[in-house]
């Protein structure tokens, strides 16, 4: 599926009256489009018209909202906004959004080739990629990159792969089997007790939404566990970077690491020492050894295993006549039984005739203190360790003292990065535990709620009489979390593949791995990445999904390098047409500097320059100053195309 | 018939186990069992077991014998049966061993028997620690204590 975002018309908004036509006189569009649009031009509306055209999301909007996009000057009874799209470099779809102020409503017109709809009515094919939770994969901030790989705000980047792939319908699916469910329940009434099922039901439904909240915060949890441990880990080194660098501590620093190198290696091989006599229960109890020298001892003098074979017995009953020849009849058949019951069958002989075998050739055990030698050699290895940490401990605790203020800083984030983790771990702690006597709906733990929901659920069924409805539901759900399991999973695994060949090819002198996708893009080894570097791997990142298999989809990004600094914007600018196919970036004048350039230079020149602003008395001499070519204009507004107009805009007039 | 471990022994030794020596839920189940045969503490299964095995592994089948030994010569004591009765320790131990080597060698009741070791040496731990271990190196220090304090084995 290919979808390009080929122009917008205006009228009657905020916004000034233009229109936007990225479409060039050759039908291309540009790799990519650099908007740049002052504060107060209106880039906000402009955003928020083209998203809502291309997802109908404004049907939905109250009035309050509709109003706040009309003009407050001169307030219109009517505006609107016109999105053109073309699919698959052909076919052509206009959705056309009429705001009626007056009513606070928006309707919607949709053209698609000869086909007119008086309402948003995307054709099927494209239906679902301008789905709004799609939708959000296209129109972002640059912030938005860099939060799938810091996971600090809401963004879910697993989510954005469910999000690309559809797969939110399996939720979509789960969510109608459990609404058919508890309707049933409800239509059904209950086969006895009205109101002790009405409060099931709404105990049910906190229940689960409690424990939707607790899994959520424990995948949060771990996530967040993770990080801080990495940036525990980075601090502590940049700790010693710096300290071995300071001649005053330089010397005791080095000592006190390399013995807890030494000291760590020590521990290591006590557990290892440990691990490799732990099996043998002759070692560990060493008693055991003359007990079971004893038993040995015993089973011989009572003659177990007996010489004789039980199968000899058991043939024996069944025999005309007895080895001393006589006629085997019913009084000698159990007589024989009887002693043959006495008898061990011939898989115990083998035991035990192997257990005595073993007992013999064992060295004798007894007063053997190997284990407890082992462990005291592993309390001394880790008092050392111990000790070790202390001294290193001391040492920063000096350097601190003796006004080293890179050093107080770094242990005081240390210090707040230990109190962050204890509160994580206790919290963890909590919720990953086993249910246990005691436990309320104040508790914390996931299998308390995951038991009680299920245990209700099977109540209420019972109560209404639709077990057998719930166990077809179950059985449903159960298929749907499998299928939506295995698919994340294959799916997840295309995306890093993908975007790890690209970020070898892009990044190849600062190279950055994909590990694995949860709530954030996890990088290999990287305690953490420059945020130039989680630029790149986020763009990289939701390029690989919106152009790779075939497909494509206009990119829509407000600020796309906003907090980058100069470097940064540079590797950015660099990288960007080498991943989209269409780009289109709102930027203020103060974006442009070290972004713009490397942009235009590594897309091949292929990027439309526009520049948007609003005519008033303060930008009249502006334009006229800029020159440039004026792609189209208004009364309200006004847009430049061209490279000159766009670099000579000043940055004041962001002012 | 399976091996068995109090459904809380997982969580009580969350915090030092998945790393040497107790890297599995057999190594857990051995330190228990070997401080059952030791403290001489034999506990009946209840409810609160649950399966994790139906064999020795393979880091242990070198000393399933001397594991099964161990147990047949506490339950013989236990049962205050007397060495000179042939009769009995020879119906003792066709009770609980079954010599099938795809099984752990054990019957059903012989596994109850080792399980029932397992679970009292689970709780004698619990009596003498006062909260679940939170480090490998003091955990394995007060339980060579403990072991050395129970003393001899049971005399057959």
């Amino acid at each position: 599926m290919i979808i390009e975002l080929i122009g917008w018309k205006s009228k009657g908004l905020r916004a000034p009256d233009i229109e936007v036509k990225l479409e060039r006189s050759d039908s291309s569009v540009a790799c990519v489009t650099l908007i740049q649009m002052p504060n107060g031009t209106g880039k906000t509306t402009t955003l928020n018209c083209l998203r809502a055209a291309m997802d109908g999301s404004a049907e939905s909007w109250d009035a309050e909202k509709v109003k706040s996009f009309g003009n407050t000057d001169t307030p219109p009874e009517f505006g609107s906004f016109i999105a053109t799209l073309r699919i698959n470099h052909s076919k052509r779809i206009v959705i056309e959004m009429t705001f009626h102020f007056v009513e606070g409503v928006v309707t919607y017109r949709t053209t698609a080739g000869s086909k007119i709809e008086d309402n948003y009515c995307p054709p099927p094919e494209v239906r679902r990629y301008l789905d709004p939770r799609f939708s959000e994969l296209l129109f972002f901030d640059g912030e938005l990159a860099n939060d799938l790989i810091s996971g600090e705000k809401e963004t879910n980047a697993g989510h954005v792969i469910d999000t690309f792939y559809g797969l939110y319908h399996l939720a979509d699916l789960k969510r109608k089997a459990l609404d058919s469910f508890q309707d049933h329940v409800r239509q059904a009434g209950p086969a006895k007790g009205a109101a002790q099922s009405a409060r099931l039901i709404g105990r049910i439904d906190r229940f689960r939404s409690k424990l939707a909240e607790l899994e959520e915060q424990t995948a949060t949890s771990v996530e967040q566990k993770k990080r801080l441990e990495e940036e525990s880990r980075r601090i502590d080194s940049a700790i010693e970077t710096h300290l071995l660098q300071s001649t005053q501590f330089q010397e005791a620093e080095q000592i006190a690491r390399d013995r807890k190198e030494l000291a760590k290696t020590r521990v290591e091989k006590a557990f290892h020492e440990i691990d490799k006599i732990f099996p043998n229960p002759l070692i560990l109890h060493p008693f055991l050894t003359k007990s079971l020298g004893e038993l040995a001892d015993n089973l011989d003098k009572l003659k177990l295993p007996e010489f004789t074979s039980r199968a000899f017995f058991d043939e024996l009953i069944n025999e005309p006549d007895c080895v001393c020849d006589r006629p085997m009849n019913e009084a000698a058949r159990a007589a024989v039984k009887r002693k043959a019951d006495l008898i061990l069958g011939d898989s115990i002989n083998g035991f035990l005739n192997s257990l005595k075998r073993t007992v013999r050739t064992c060295t004798d055990y007894s007063g053997n203190t190997e284990f407890a030698k082992a462990v005291q050699e592993l309390v001394s290895a880790d008092d050392d360790l111990s000790q070790s940490q202390s001294a290193l401990d001391d040492i920063r605790a000096q350097a601190a003292a003796a006004g080293d203020e890179e050093i107080s800083r770094q242990r005081r984030k240390l210090e707040e990065i230990k109190g962050r983790l204890e509160i994580i771990d206790a919290f963890l702690e909590e919720a990953t535990r086993p249910t246990r006597t005691g436990d309320d709906e104040q508790c914390k733990c996931v299998d308390f709620f995951k038991k009680r929901v299920k245990a209700m659920d099977v109540e209420l069924a019972r109560l209404s009489g639709t077990l057998d409805r719930k166990h077809r539901t179950d059985c449903l759900i159960s298929v749907i979390d499998d299928a939506y399991n295995r698919s994340h999973l294959v799916l997840k695994g295309e995306v890093i593949s993908r975007a790890n060949e690209q970020l070898a090819q892009i990044l190849k002198y600062n190279p950055v791995e994909i590990e694995d996708i949860g709530r954030c893009v996890k990088l290999r080894n990287r305690g953490g990445a420059s945020m130039g570097q989680n630029l790149s791997v986020g763009y990289v990142f939701l390029a690989g999904l919106l152009h790779g298999g075939g497909n494509q989809f206009p990119l829509v990004v407000d600020s796309p390098v906003g907090a980058l600094d100069d470097i940064a914007r540079r590797n950015l600018g660099q990288l960007l047409p080498k991943l989209v196919k269409q780009m289109v970036a709102f930027v203020i004048p103060s974006e442009r500097q070290w972004f713009a350039d490397p942009l235009a230079e590594s897309s091949g020149g292929d990027v439309l320059f526009l520049t948007h602003l609003r005519i008033n008395e303060h930008t009249k001499d502006i334009i006229q100053r800029l020159g440039g070519r004026a792609a189209c204009t208004s009364e309200s507004g006004i847009v430049l195309e061209g490279k000159e107009p766009f670099f000579a805009l000043g940055e004041d007039v962001n002012e | 018939m399976a091996f068995k471990l109090h459904t809380e022994a997982r969580d009580w030794f969350k915090k030092i186990s998945g790393s040497e020596p107790l890297n599995t839920l057999f190594d857990l189940y051995h330190i228990c069992l070997t401080l059952g045969l030791a403290s001489k503490r034999f506990e009946s299964e209840g409810d609160s077991m649950d399966e994790f095995m139906d064999d020795f592994t393979i880091r242990y089948r070198p000393f399933q014998s001397l594991m099964i030994g161990g147990m047949i010569a506490a339950v013989l004591a236990r049962k205050g049966i007397s060495v000179s009765d042939r009769c009995s320790v020879a119906q003792e131990i066709g009770r609980m061993v079954s010599g099938d080597t795809t099984r752990g060698d054990l019957t059903a009741d012989g596994f109850r028997e080792l399980n029932g070791y397992a679970l009292g040496g689970f709780n004698y731990l619990r009596e003498n620690f006062d909260a679940p271990p939170q480090h490998a190196v003091w955990f394995l220090s007060r339980y060579s204590q403990l072991l050395s304090e129970t003393g001899a084995p049971p005399k057959i």
